[in-house]
């Protein structure tokens, strides 16, 4: 800044409570400052600072050109600025609630020098800095959590490591502190206008009078200036609301200026809070024009007319502005690691609604993450580190539902708008996960939603749906979503009719829903009350109008959720209990099956901190299921047919009870500032068709940060998981069959490139036992996997203009044995029932290279994004031959070895633009998302003739555009 | 039941392949392979009274009565159409070797996409002899052109029953002592053109069951000719036999309708046996109601649709039995047999099966004309 100096310092700390619970060991906590010349100072949880921003004063002796404002996020902001820090507490399973019973203050203000070229060019922009100060106040390390380029960060890094505070204390004890810290390098407005930017304590500037004396000479028609021999200037009371154009949201920390009488002289007088309201207390000035300004919004005037200024009443005041072209991408990255485990990622709303080829889903793009292999046709299923997908966990709000997927390529079974963040792990999650043997993904549904009346309206070719939030009463926030598919009515107006076509395709017909409500509660507690669901039926539609395909396949879930978090004493208890209900029903030609089940969830998650370097985290998980399956399926009794056996239906009739209690205890340690260890272990029991198993599984992470931009991370664990429940049948499976298990080894590095740029390269080891065999015509616990390889993820975190990644993995997953789980049923696959080939061969989901590459760029109201992905051909095994059986007429395929042939590398570019127009108080917005952009053919198998001697490619998804409006207010 | 979406969507995904039609013979193919008897019930001493605790031990006891071995007559249905194979013999090498039960599942046996044990409720191998423990070479260039006759002896029989023994889930011993001994019999056939191979099996029983009468070979009595169809599939147009040594004629760009006639009687009941659902999962007798017979249809010109037809719908599902097929010329004579007044000739199979392993089959001509 020069000369310019550091001019005030303005705590906008009014969201900040110093009561209120932090959880976290090192706090990270917000804090809002304005840098003057050499009276800075800090307030985290004072009021206001009175009186202006800027002192007329001060503004006098600074350079005219500059001013830098230094501005930390507040309460809202902290939960954004996170990234990269260090030994953060796992969300579900709180911790005791330290209190910040002083926050730092700032004792040695420093000065930022403006990056002259950057002034020269009068561009400005904002660096937010993620400080660690240690017990003394110290300015320990200072990293970029948002750059700004051109020197800005260079400069922002060199002031703030000067920078001193009074020592932050927890619980009346000094202790180390992570704040967030925002630097706004903005050219200097104006000099000082000729307002008085008293305030309501009447903390008027020493220049005032000056001031004031220069508005009388400016000439007012109603207020002049304060002389013994005029009359005392009318007082002028506005109070204001700036909200964004179209979305609605807030402005918050916004400037507000006020001009008089020549307009192009303006002083800040007072910023807008986190609600985005402000208050002006000044003398009435003919002309006087206000101003709501930030970096990212364009500025909203207004100017008061003559009756306005004499009015006795305060004036009420909403401003609209809208977000500054390049100002698209709003929410940051959220490298939260605030959950223990530490190979998971991370992903943003911003980065889940807008990657080409989900059609803005957002758990479509874990799909594009390192470790996750490409699903045939676009198929919904998670297939992790050469896993089966039932390995792989879907959660929401920690409670496991079924499948996060509608049918086929439809979309995730929740609302975008509900979505806050979605961690994804390919392997090492922590113990309060359990049941799974793979990966895991757990949505989070945004918290402190329906503060404000807001909804949104999203139409596409396939579905639409709706999404309504806000308040009701004073104490309880409400929103809800449903969505509705209509492809199966489309569809079949764009199919020629034809009267003995065999053309004949599935679309999916479902909905979603989501309504919740919460409330907060005393003591920093908060309840929860979620219901949510889904539905699914698969319709048939033939293009010839007299052909009926007698198929039905429908499957739905429901749950009930509430969440009470509350302290317990020294504990923070997130209290979860929920209910299920679920379907899974088919139907074709004679066969039919029903499942359908009742599931109480239970979860007690507690936590309690130990002293500055230990949590534990304590909780106990909970399931009773009721299961009802009825299945009526011809199949021939077990015997020895020559020729195609009478199958006659079978009817199976079950009633099971099934309970699988959980119990597991993890530690947070960090022996030091930069190390983070965590031990934990869980026992699950379950009782299952009238049999018992149990196990335990220890699991251990840990993190090292050696550098604050490079960081090694590892893991090791056994994990559990019920084979699927088909296959413990007493008539047609074997209950006697063993818990799969994996044990799973991680170790990676972190580093971090540029402010922007992150690179994560992660190593992984897994080994699977126990899996389900097919024997005769049952089933054994001998089958093996085995699966390892590396994971690179190098992410350019969502900045003004743009955001991506490349995810590439190197892998190989084998398995040994004739795996049934996930296996096709039945068919002619020439595949031996003996169980014992237990050679090492690729699994059916190895994909040696898997490289994802995702680019969103904003420009203005357009976004463009593009998705490539290339991928190795599954393995297949080769035709060796084929002989004829003469009994049951038809073509016995001989196998080659299991695996030893791939099929053609898959290569697809999606493209995505999306057009947003935004008006006073809603956006409307259209979109093009494309699959598949170049149509290329993408095999997903090979289908053979009769006697398997032609072969002829399956082809993947054509070339797919969809369409799409929305409406958001 | 994700699974099963995904096998709809395959199931359903429009085929991409223009691959032959099964009913057009064009290369050297096995149609049928008949065995008369398809079945035998032997009479072995020993057994194990107890099935439940049979051992090897036990089994390797039993004797089998060799005047209960009967000679079995072989004779497959071979043709190579194929000018290469003009003037050469086709014959055959023949080797039995016992059931595998841990070989793969026969072509569309064991019950289907969704049965729930995985379409394994089978444990008849649909393997070849190479990788079997024994086999019984039977012999070397076997014409093809008529039957030929099989005889195992007892020692073979009594190697088969101790191989073919498998235990179940439970450690129930499982085989051919109790569920039936299928014997594979092995035809590795040469033409003029080429080689291919067939298994065909033939179950033999440890000991009679209750009421249980040896298979009969099913036949085809008669065909029924017809022009065309009306929109509820009844006959339309004149109606004719087709009958050995008369040919029926068709016109290029027209078609004919065969049905072959299903006699009542041809439609046996049976008694096998199974293993039943419910503990101790004992190997039981089991009457079955009637066999289904199934016609597969073959021409050496045009084709058939649909090529194959059975006479009992599946479990459920209700409306009328076809059993008829439409003969569809070739698009042109070229390459199409003539005979000597200089006709072109399609010669026609009907093969019938009655899944016992009992199988026959009818051969006719029908002259393609060129045209009206």
């Amino acid at each position: 800044m020069g000369a310019a100096g550091l001019v005030a310092v303005v705590a906008q700390a009014s969201d900040v409570n110093p009561n209120s619970p932090i959880d976290t060991n090192r706090f990270v906590m917000g804090a809002s400052i304005v840098v003057s010349d050499g009276n800075a100072s800090l307030q985290f949880a004072g009021e206001r600072v009175a009186g202006g921003l800027l002192h007329s004063a001060a503004l006098r002796a600074i350079r005219p050109s500059l001013v830098v404002l230094a501005a930390v996020g507040l309460s809202a902001g902290v939960a954004r600025a996170q990234s990269d820090m260090p030994l953060p507490p796992p969300p579900g399973k709180p911790r005791p609630a330290p209190k910040l019973t002083k926050p730092p203050a700032i004792t040695k203000p420093v000065e930022p020098v403006y990056p002259p070229d950057a002034l020269a060019a009068q561009m400005s922009g904002d660096v937010t800095l993620a400080l660690d100060l240690d017990a003394a106040g110290h300015v320990s390390a200072a990293t970029v959590t948002k750059g700004a380029g051109h020197g800005f960060d260079e400069a922002a890094i060199e002031a703030a490591r000067q920078m001193e505070f009074s020592p932050a204390e927890v619980d009346d004890k000094p202790a180390a502190i992570r704040i967030a810290y925002t630097i706004h390098f903005v050219p200097k407005v104006v000099p000082v206008s000729a307002v008085d930017g008293g305030d309501a304590d009447g903390g008027a500037s020493d220049a005032s009078a000056t001031d004031d004396g220069e508005a009388s000479a400016d000439g007012g028609a109603s207020d002049a200036a304060p002389t013994a021999a005029t009359p005392p200037p009318q007082r002028l009371v506005l109070r204001g609301l700036a909200r964004e154009r179209g979305t609605r949201e807030p402005l918050v920390a916004a400037d507000v200026s006020i001009a008089a009488g020549g307009k192009a002289r303006t002083e800040v007088v007072g910023a807008t809070d986190a609600d985005g309201r402000f208050e002006i207390r000044t003398t009435a000035v003919e002309g006087l024009r206000v101003v709501v300004s930030d970096t990212t919004h364009e500025p909203c005037l207004r100017d008061l007319t003559a009756a306005e200024l004499a009015a006795p009443t305060p004036i009420e005041w909403t401003c609209s502005t809208a977000r500054r072209a390049g100002m698209q991408y709003e929410t940051r990255v959220r490298a939260d690691p605030s959950h223990a485990e530490e190979t998971k990622q991370t992903l943003s709303r911003q980065e889940l609604t807008t990657v080409p080829g989900t059609l803005g889903d957002p758990l479509r793009v874990i799909q594009s993450l390192p470790g996750v292999a490409r699903a045939p046709y676009g198929l919904g299923v998670l297939i992790v580190r050469g896993a089966n997908p039932n390995d792989t966990g879907a959660f929401i709000d920690t409670l496991a539902v079924p499948h996060i997927y509608h049918f086929l390529v439809g979309p995730s079974v929740l609302s975008p708008n509900l979505v806050d963040k979605i961690d994804f792990f390919p392997g090492g999650f922590g113990v309060r996960y359990g049941r799974f043997s793979g990966g895991l993904v757990d949505v989070t549904t945004r918290t402190e939603v329906g503060r404000e009346v807001h909804g949104s309206v999203d139409l596409n070719v396939l579905d639409s749906s709706v999404f309504v939030e806000g308040p009701v009463g004073k104490t309880w926030r409400v929103s809800a979503a449903l969505r509705r598919s209509y492809i199966d009515q489309l569809l079949p107006l764009f199919i020629p009719k034809k009267v003995g076509s065999s053309f004949v395709t599935a679309v999916p017909v479902y909905y979603d829903y989501q309504a919740r409500a919460e409330r907060d509660l005393a003591h920093g507690g908060r309840l929860v009350l979620e219901a949510f669901g889904a539905d699914d039926n698969l319709h048939v539609i033939s293009s010839d109008p007299s052909r009926v395909v007698d198929i039905d396949q429908h499957s739905g879930s429901h749950r009930l959720l509430a969440t009470l978090t509350t302290p317990l004493g020294p504990w923070l208890s997130k209290f979860r209990p929920a209910y299920g209900y679920g379907v899974d029903a088919f139907s074709f030609a004679t066969n039919s099956g029903t499942i359908s089940y009742h599931r109480l969830f239970l979860r007690e998650d507690l936590t309690r901190t130990f002293g500055p370097r230990f949590t534990l985290a304590a909780g106990l998980d909970g399931l009773i299921s009721y299961d009802l399956a009825d299945f009526d399926v011809p199949a021939p009794r077990e015997g020895r047919s020559i020729g195609q056996a009478t199958a006659e239906s079978v009817v199976a009739r079950r009633r099971l009870f099934d309970t699988a209690p959980a119990v597991y205890v993890e530690g947070q340690w960090s022996p030091r500032a930069d190390v983070r260890i965590v031990p934990g272990v869980r026992f699950d029991y379950f009782y299952v068709v009238d049999t018992n198993k149990y196990d335990v599984d220890p699991r251990l992470s840990g993190r090292w940060a050696i550098t604050p931009r490079l960081a090694l991370k590892g893991t090791v664990g056994i994990y559990h998981q019920l084979p699927t429940p088909q296959f413990l049948d007493k008539e047609f499976g074997n209950p006697n069959l063993s818990l799969i298990w994996a044990d799973q080894y991680e170790l990676g590095v972190e580093r971090k490139l540029t402010d922007a740029i992150n690179a994560t390269l992660t190593g992984f080891f897994v080994r699977r036992h126990d899996m389900p065999v097919a024997t005769l015509d049952h089933f054994a616990s001998s089958g093996k996997g085995r699966a390892y390889g590396l994971e690179l993820l190098l992410r350019h975190e969502i900045t003004e203009h743009f955001y991506g990644w490349l995810a590439y993995t190197l892998s190989r997953s084998e398995t040994a044995g004739n795996l049934v789980e996930g296996v096709p049923m039945g068919g002619n696959t020439g595949m031996e029932r003996n169980g014992a080939d237990m050679s090492w061969h690729p699994s059916q989901y190895d994909q040696t290279h898997n490289l994802s590459l995702v680019g969103s760029y904003n420009w203005r109201a357009w976004t463009f994004g593009v998705r490539y992905r290339l991928v190795t051909g599954a393995p297949t095994t080769p035709v060796a031959g084929s002989f004829y059986d003469a009994d049951f007429n038809g073509y016995t395929r001989e196998n080659g070895a299991t695996g030893s042939a791939r099929g053609p590398t898959f290569s697809q570019l999606d493209a995505r633009v999306e057009r947003v127009w935004t008006f006073e108080a809603w956006t409307f917005g259209a979109y093009l998302d494309v699959q598949n952009v170049l149509n290329s053919n993408n095999p997903e198998g090979t289908i053979y003739d009769y006697r398997f001697q032609q072969s002829a490619p399956l082809r993947g998804l054509p070339i797919l555009p969809v369409v799409g409006l929305r409406g958001r207010f | 039941m994700k699974r099963a979406g995904l096998l709809l969507l395959l199931g359903l995904a429009p085929a991409c392949g223009n691959f032959a039609d099964p009913s057009t013979v064009v290369d050297l193919r096995v149609l049928a392979v008949e065995t008369d008897p398809s079945e035998v019930v032997l009479k072995v001493n020993g057994l194990p009274a107890d099935p439940l605790n049979a051992s090897l031990a036990t089994l390797e006891a039993i004797t089998i009565d060799p005047a209960s071995i009967p000679t079995i007559h072989l004779t497959p249905l071979v043709l190579d159409p194929r000018p290469a194979a003009a003037g050469v013999p086709i014959t055959y090498s023949l080797t039995a070797c016992p059931n595998d039960p841990y070989g793969a599942a026969p072509p569309a046996g064991g019950g289907g996409n969704v049965d729930p044990s995985g379409g394994a409720h089978t444990t008849v191998g649909s393997t070849l002899c190479d990788g079997a423990r024994v086999s019984w070479p039977l012999g070397d260039h076997i014409p093809a052109d008529g039957p030929h006759d099989v005889t195992l002896t007892p020692a073979q029989l009594l190697q088969a029953f101790q191989t073919d023994i498998y235990l179940d889930q439970y450690g129930r011993p499982h085989g051919g002592f109790d569920l039936g001994l299928p014997i594979n019999l092995e035809l590795t056939i040469t033409s003029g053109a080429g080689t291919t191979v067939a298994i065909k099996r033939v179950l033999f029983w440890a000991q009679p069951l209750p009421g249980q009468k040896v298979n009969v070979i099913p036949t085809i009595p008669q065909i029924v000719t017809y022009p065309d169809r009306t929109e509820d599939w009844a006959p339309l147009g004149t109606q004719g036999t087709l009958d050995a040594g008369t040919p029926a004629h068709v016109p290029l760009g027209g078609q004919l309708w065969l049905q072959p006639i299903l006699l009542d009687a041809e439609r046996e009941s049976y008694v096998t046996t199974v293993i039943e659902r419910d503990p101790p999962y004992l190997a039981v007798p089991d009457v079955v109601a009637h066999e289904r017979i199934r016609y597969a249809f073959y021409t050496t010109a045009g084709h058939f649709d649909p090529a194959r037809t059975v006479s009992e719908l599946a479990p459920g599902v209700t409306g009328t039995v076809h059993l008829e097929s439409r003969y569809v010329p070739p698009s042109s004579l070229d390459g199409v047999r003539t005979d000597a007044s200089g006709a072109a000739v399609a010669d026609v199979w009907i093969v019938v099966r009655d899944d016992r392993g009992g199988e026959s089959w009818v051969q006719r001509q029908i002259v393609v004309d060129p045209g009206p």
